[in-house]
């Protein structure tokens, strides 16, 4: 996400060839939950990618963090303290209402009945790839779809 | 005392015949130098030995050279769509069903990724 993920962009979604599309995958209980309605809830405020690239960059920490609503809700905060712009309050406020989690279930589940049960996967026009790709493998399947 | 006169006048012949002839060389021996000293100066000049050594030096700078513009290289290509109208073609937005989206949303392809935040 953090390597090949910013080269799409540049390559395709800048140019405005592509667009990316991102679709939680629940695979790491409560961790997972959380982290998904912070991404969820900064996009409220139309800050989702930027709490996007945060997830990704800090997985670490998460993983370092106690499996608790209260320790992931005071993480998610602190992420969220390192977006320009985000109304930390009302993130705050999102967050621990779950606002976003019965959303967020409901397409996990709905994904699931598709066969989505791992991550990374992707789909470009509706072509699947499974796990990480190289730049070379996702531009081969852009390119190909935009034939 | 005539023979002392003629002898005298040999040897002034001798020495006027030798003087013209030494003359005469010196005078060869400024003509060939001139033919020598280009002969000495071509194998200088041939020794186009200073050309390999630059030849050398050229070889020498190119590999650091050459590096460096190979990384310049994809830095060019990556750059390159960069001048095209970045912020009206990278919104964030959302699909209908509500799933955030970055990028033009009638592009031709639709990326969608999969993943969890672990």
């Amino acid at each position: 996400v953090l390597t090949v993920e910013p080269q799409v962009i540049e390559k395709y979604v800048k140019t405005g060839r592509a667009k990316l599309v991102f679709r939680d995958v629940l695979n790491h209980g409560e961790r997972s939950a959380r982290m998904s309605e912070a991404a969820a809830c900064a996009g409220r405020q139309g800050k989702f990618w930027e709490m996007h690239r945060i997830l990704f960059e800090k997985q670490d920490d998460t993983y370092a963090t106690a499996s608790n609503g209260a320790a992931l809700i005071a993480l998610a905060k602190n992420y969220a303290s390192k977006i320009q712009g985000l109304d930390q309050n009302a993130f705050a406020q999102c967050m621990e209402s779950r606002a976003t989690l019965k959303a967020i279930q409901a397409a996990d589940a709905e994904q699931r009945g598709r066969g989505i049960t791992s991550q990374p996967i992707f789909e470009i026009n509706g072509k699947r790839l499974f796990g990480v790709q190289s730049l070379d493998v996702m531009s081969a399947a852009i390119d190909a779809a935009l034939k | 005392m005539i023979a002392a006169k003629e002898l005298t006048m040999k040897k002034t012949f001798l020495l006027i015949i030798f003087l013209l002839m030494s003359a005469a060389c010196a005078g060869m021996t400024d003509a060939p130098l001139p033919t020598l000293a280009p002969t000495l100066e071509s194998p200088r000049a041939t020794p186009a030995v200073i050309p390999p050594i630059a030849v050398t030096l050229t070889t020498q700078a190119a590999p650091p050279t050459a590096a460096p513009q190979n990384t310049q290289a994809p830095t060019a290509v990556a750059a390159a769509p960069t001048p095209k109208p970045e912020s009206k073609n990278l919104g964030q937005g959302a699909t209908p069903e509500g799933f955030f989206t970055l990028g033009d949303a009638n592009a031709k392809v639709t990326v969608i990724d999969y993943s969890d935040f672990l």
